[in-house]
């Protein structure tokens, strides 16, 4: 199979778009998996019944650092646990991840924009509205990545 | 965040060390001052180093904490290095000022207040619009 890469700066950096010929419209179910299963995944844990679970890098939102051990939220809402410390996570994640402050890395596929508070303070608000504060250490970090 | 801490807090005392020597030099070069006192030099660049190259270093770039506390953190630690850093350098000194501490809490608490709150306000504003502009 040829595959050609085309770049289209109108779809959000978590969506990839397959073109293909009506007649392989009957594979795509299984292109689909393809590229799921190519797609790199963190095993974490389900609180709930306490078993690991695989979810893809992708869906994964917001990392926080919970004392030894970290919090996963993907971007659904679903939160999971990470039997890891923040900094040894960072160094497993791929370029989307960027550290906003001390205690939190965030998806930049889900930024939807900055804000600056009342209180002085910046705040990078994600798709799902939630909202986090950036160290102004960790700003330069964005000028890097975003752009 | 630990190694840039480190070499801020190292940056600054050998700065504080420094100018403390040359304002000794300078003002008291006919004087003779016994070797235990340059440790009360060495005394005043560790706070010196504690305070802005750690401190305010913390609370500025990586804290994300709320400007209240940033200013009662920064102008406490201001003013209490302040009045040691002072009774290390002269005690008569200390004596001295010792009537203006409460003129210059009040002072240190306006202008950690001007800094944390109003300037990191027009900062925040500026770089939140930058960010969204990369955004786009």
């Amino acid at each position: 199979m040829k595959v050609i890469f085309e770049a289209d700066a109108g779809i959000d950096r978590s969506v990839t778009k397959v073109t293909t010929n009506p007649a392989e419209q009957e594979n795509w179910i299984h292109i689909e998996e393809a590229l799921n299963n190519a797609e790199q995944k963190l095993v974490v844990i389900n609180a709930k019944n306490n078993r690991n679970v695989q979810i893809l890098l992708s869906s994964v939102a917001v990392i926080e650092s919970e004392d030894r051990m970290c919090s996963v939220r993907v971007i659904t809402g679903e939160m999971f646990l990470l039997n890891k410390r923040l900094k040894f996570v960072e160094e497993s994640l791929d370029s989307h991840f960027l550290k906003i402050n001390n205690q939190t890395i965030v998806n930049t596929s889900y930024i939807k924009e900055f804000s600056s508070t009342d209180n002085a303070r910046i705040k990078v608000i994600l798709n799902d509205n939630s909202s986090y504060f950036v160290s102004r250490f960790y700003i330069k970090n964005f000028r890097g990545k975003l752009s | 965040m630990i190694n840039q801490l480190k070499q801020s807090f190292f940056q600054v005392f050998t700065m504080t060390l420094l100018w403390i020597v040359l304002l000794i030099t300078v003002f008291f070069k006919d004087q003779s001052i016994s070797i235990v006192y340059m440790w009360n030099v060495v005394g005043i660049a560790l706070i010196s180093a504690g305070i802005f190259g750690v401190i305010y270093n913390a609370l500025w770039n990586y804290f994300t904490l709320k400007p209240i506390w940033n200013i009662v953190i920064s102008s406490t630690f201001n003013i209490l290095g302040g009045i040691l850093a002072v009774w290390l350098f002269s005690k008569d000194m200390f004596h001295f000022i010792a009537p203006w501490f409460p003129g210059m809490l009040l002072l240190s608490v306006v202008l950690h207040t001007i800094a944390f709150y109003f300037y990191a306000r027009i900062d925040s504003k500026k770089k939140a619009e930058e960010l969204n502009k990369i955004l786009k």
